[in-house]
């Protein structure tokens, strides 16, 4: 997504392209569904108070979500607990079929992987999350995260040892 | 052969990163390749575990322990002040009049001043000058 000719942003066809990953990587990195559709708005709002477009605003989104949920993480936990109850009351009464991911897995095998994922440390869990389910470089994970590139390796490979423990069951 | 692969090193290979006679040594050796194949397979089923969003019972574990550690906190506080209260209400050994009677003597003695005598007295200072009252008021009415 490229800024127009006159270096204005069409935030609407930026809102429709990049929304959908926004709020997954804030899901991924909050494990909260309301939170995580928050934060996402958060961020495009900030994104549409830019008069000037970014550089490269699929990267300028992702540091802004990822720094946006480092912040509420900080801030909202207790906000979150309080409000967790909620959350898993309306979760276990959505009516929906199994997705193909769910069909894959086991509900115990992705309980196992998200509760390792979550006890992962913030930084472990933006670099998995920017690095494997994103799919971007090392370079670019470790500019966005403002880290070197063998700290973001470093991270990788302890989430993806202790994700794999937990797949096979020891965690 | 060169000797196999660690598992730092297949994952670095995996995401694309790794030396050429990493590579070769991967494509050489069926053992390594297997892992491999196993570390991204395991990848993709957390990927996608991921991907699906975080399950029942499976969100914030960190909270559990920090709301844990708020309540020991506020108990320890609790039980804390309570003691001190206590502590204050009780009175200690003896009563007290001892350092009453302490406090009194040092504040006598650094707050004490030389004071003159108010009752009309001579003090010793000018009985030891010889001075008397009555001669200088005899003095000042006493004619040229």
């Amino acid at each position: 997504m490229k800024p127009t000719a006159s270096g204005q942003l069409d935030h609407d066809a930026l809102y429709r392209a990049q929304h959908g990953r926004v709020r997954s990587l804030c899901r991924l990195l909050l494990a909260d569904h309301h939170e995580a559709e928050e934060v996402c708005q958060e961020v495009f709002v900030k994104l549409f108070e830019q008069r000037a477009a970014p550089p490269a605003p699929e990267r300028w989104l992702t540091r802004v979500a990822v720094n946006a949920c480092r912040d509420r993480r900080r801030a909202g936990w207790w906000r979150r607990w309080r409000e967790r109850g909620r959350e898993l009351v309306e979760t276990e009464h959505v009516a929906r079929g199994p997705t193909p991911e769910e069909a894959a897995l086991g509900l115990e095998e992705r309980q196992r992987i998200w509760r390792v994922y979550r006890r992962l440390s913030p930084r472990q869990q933006e670099v998995f999350a920017l690095r494997q389910l994103e799919g971007w470089s090392t370079d670019e994970v470790a500019e966005t995260l403002g880290l070197s590139s063998g700290s973001v390796k470093r991270h990788l490979f302890r989430a993806t040892h202790q994700l794999r423990a937990a797949l096979k069951g020891t965690p | 052969m060169s000797p196999c692969l660690t598992e730092r090193t297949l994952m670095l290979l995996q995401a694309g990163e790794g030396s050429a006679e990493e590579r070769a040594h991967l494509r050489a050796c069926p053992r390594c390749a297997a892992r491999h194949r196993a570390l991204e397979d395991d990848l993709g089923l957390i990927a996608d575990a991921l991907r699906a969003g975080p399950p029942p019972g499976a969100a914030h574990p960190r909270l559990r322990w920090r709301a844990v550690a708020a309540l020991a906190a506020t108990v320890v506080l609790a039980l804390g002040g309570a003691w001190m209260w206590r502590a204050a209400q009780v009175p200690p050994p003896g009563g007290g009049n001892d350092v009453s009677a302490l406090v009194e003597d040092l504040a006598g003695t650094l707050f004490a001043t030389p004071e003159a005598p108010a009752t009309g007295e001579p003090s010793a200072v000018d009985e030891a000058a010889g001075f008397d009252e009555d001669d200088e008021l005899a003095l000042l009415f006493e004619e040229p």
